[in-house]
């Protein structure tokens, strides 16, 4: 369904510097699939999500690479026929959801006119739809949701509009990027519940942007680590869990925060700071927090390894 | 609530009125300077300043003015001898004529181009309104005024040099006065758009580039709004919002401005009629037109803070 070849995302610095955030991406996404996309921040999910959605910055362009959509490159359409794309097939949410909904107008306004701009409905049919969605969505009383302004909606309320008005569409490829990351924990969950649950109703995909393994474990059946710009692992949630390979992957697991004193491993924090991106290291660029450091590493760059049905951008697995 | 705005005035108009009351006592020179007869005795001078009341201190003459005003009386011309609210009642159609149609056209003009450039941000469109926009805003509106008159009035006669309407049209058809009313107005309206569009339009391009980094612009493309609905909907709201409050801060200046531009253009409105007092020290006029302008001001002000609140869901008017 979707399949990004070898992308390569820079962006222009002034100063005619360049960075390049999304450094040879490969993955695909099948039907029905809910694929976790993680890594500490900075390490170019966001900007991985918005080449996708066609999205980057006036200062950002994909260099190289394709973004394949059924089979069709999506970086050679035109913008009409990426606007019919956008929502329809491929949506997105974003991490902050009061600030992903224009403040001047009425939640209802932009549900309708979303609707409107997708199916030639009137407004008294799109209306019914939006409080359909709404009422989908766990809103109390949508009918009085639907005359109010974003700030008359707490944050996790917020989310659960920007999800109706997203999915209203039937997309069949969702990214959330970060869809959580701005709510508290027990809203977390019940986003996370309720996304879950509208994926299996409406047979989507979902690519699930997170700097949280813990989320990632609970929704995804796949899991990939991203790791500046990189995807450093791959494989099936399970087995990336039971066995991380690569040592970054073994870090961020580490890194998990476990309440149970009884559990095998201790909290430990990542070691080291993420290498600015505009001086990446040489050969693999994870070396200088590396713990299990070869002398290969500093010099070349890591091939991919098939380890056990996992996918290792790691020396250790030559 | 509205109410306590309405209250909240009375203040500022004795702060303002008093200020121009001394302002005004300062200056050099009184309404005898007028009689120029050399048979004038300087005791008829003298008895003439008493007769005005001009020989009490001025604070004792403020006080004065002030119990007229409760009583509605604005006193009467030291020139005309008329009473100055008949006077200003005159100048005011002349006056809110020229301000509010200036304001409309300000406004007709400053969001398309604003928008415009803002969107097309460093285009070819975009530098030439930045270049007139910098070329309205070096060039001071009096000398603009008297340039404009000089050439187009009175070297090539396409504009009258002064008034509101041809005094030979009293009784022609409406059409005919209307036309009549345009010509006329046509040189001090340029005048005061020129002068306050370009500031204007700098400021609305420069919110609209901020407004289309937004999160929210960004999610409307992601739903596959297209860029007219965003950009002339979701964009041109939010931009609304600052220019409405300059506008309103910005009144007392464009008000001051159309002082100068209808003495320029002998337009008969009330800035015409208030300079025309400073220069033959008619201090009942000049207080009166001062009061009026300030009630005018004031009135914009309140005006803006509503639309404020009407634009933005977020505010409401305490
Ligand atoms: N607006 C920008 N200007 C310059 N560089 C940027 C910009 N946005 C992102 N980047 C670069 O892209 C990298 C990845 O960013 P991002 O995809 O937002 O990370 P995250 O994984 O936290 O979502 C950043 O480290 C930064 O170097
Ligand atoms: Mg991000």
């Amino acid at each position: 369904m979707l399949e990004l070849k070898k992308l390569r995302t820079l962006f222009e610095l002034s100063g005619g510097k360049t960075v390049t955030a999304v450094d040879g991406v490969s993955f695909e996404i099948k039907p029905g699939e809910v694929v976790g996309l993680v890594g500490e921040s900075g390490s170019g999910k966001s900007v991985t999500a918005l080449s996708i959605m066609g999205l980057l910055a006036a200062n950002s362009r994909v260099e190289s690479g394709e973004i394949l959509w059924d089979g069709r490159n999506l970086l050679e359409l035109t913008l009409s026929e990426l606007r019919k794309l956008r929502g329809r097939d491929i949506a997105l949410i974003f991490q902050n959801p009061l600030a992903a909904l224009n403040p001047v107008f009425t939640i209802g306004n932009q549900m309708v006119e979303t609707i409107q701009e997708h199916f030639s409905l009137d407004y008294k049919k799109s209306k019914d739809l939006a409080l359909s969605w709404l009422k989908k969505v766990n809103i109390p009383d949508p009918e009085a949701r639907f005359d109010q302004y974003p700030h008359e909606c707490s944050l996790g309320m917020c989310q659960r509009i920007m999800i109706a008005i997203t999915l209203v569409m039937k997309p069949r490829l969702l990214i959330a990027d970060e869809p959580t990351a701005s709510l508290d924990v027990t809203i977390q969950a019940q986003i996370l519940h309720l996304l879950a649950e509208l994926k299996d109703e409406l047979d989507m995909s979902v690519l699930l942007v997170s700097h949280d393994m813990g989320v990632v474990a609970q929704q995804c059946d796949r899991v990939m680590v991203m790791y500046l710009g990189q995807i450093v692992e791959e494989g099936p949630t399970d087995k990336i869990f039971a066995d991380p390979k690569h040592p970054y992957t073994k870090a961020l697991l580490r890194a998990i925060p476990v309440p149970d004193p009884s559990k095998k491993h201790a909290f430990e924090p990542l070691a080291g700071d993420i290498p600015s991106p505009l001086n990446i290291p040489s050969g693999c660029s994870f070396h200088p927090r590396c713990s299990e450091k070869l002398p290969g590493c500093e010099s070349q760059s890591p091939g991919i390894y098939s380890v056990q049905g996992c996918r290792v951008a790691c020396h250790l697995f030559k | 609530m509205i109410f306590r705005r309405i209250l909240g005035f009375i203040p500022l108009i004795f702060g303002i009125t008093f200020i121009s009351f001394m302002i005004m006592h300062a200056a050099p020179g009184d309404p005898t300077m007028m009689f120029v007869d050399p048979s004038v005795q300087i005791q008829d001078m003298a008895q003439v300043k008493a007769n005005l009341g001009l020989d009490k201190p001025v604070l004792v003459q403020y006080f004065f003015w002030l119990k007229e005003i409760g009583k509605g009386n604005l006193g009467f011309s030291y020139v005309s001898g008329q009473p100055v609210l008949d006077l200003l009642w005159e100048r005011l159609p002349a006056t809110l004529l020229l301000s509010v149609s200036s304001l409309i056209l300000i406004l007709c003009f400053t969001f398309p181009l604003g928008l415009l450039s803002g969107y097309k941000k460093d285009s070819f469109f975009d530098r030439a309104v930045t270049f007139l926009s910098f070329l309205g805003m070096s060039l001071p509106t009096f000398w603009l005024g008297l340039m404009l008159l000089l050439l187009f009035s009175l070297r090539w006669s396409l504009f009258p040099t002064f008034g509101f309407i041809d005094p030979f049209l009293e009784d022609a058809s409406l059409w005919a006065r209307a036309v009549s009313v345009l010509h006329h107005m046509f040189l001090p309206l340029l005048t005061i758009l020129i002068g306050g569009l370009a500031g204007l339009i700098r400021f609305n391009r420069f919110s609209i580039i901020e407004i289309l980094s937004q999160d929210y612009i960004q999610a409307g493309r992601a739903r596959g709004l297209s860029e007219r609905r965003l950009l002339f909907k979701h964009a041109f709201k939010n931009a609304a919002l600052p220019i409405v409050t300059i506008l309103g801060a910005g009144l007392s200046g464009l008000i001051g401005g159309s002082f100068v531009i209808e003495y320029i253009f002998s337009w008969p409105g009330m800035g015409q009629l208030g300079v025309s007092a400073v220069f033959a020290r008619d201090y009942p006029v000049l207080m009166g037109s001062i009061l009026f302008s300030s009630i005018l001001i004031m009135l914009g002000n309140f005006l803006a803070d509503l639309s404020y609140s009407k634009i933005d869901p977020r505010v409401r008017i305490r």
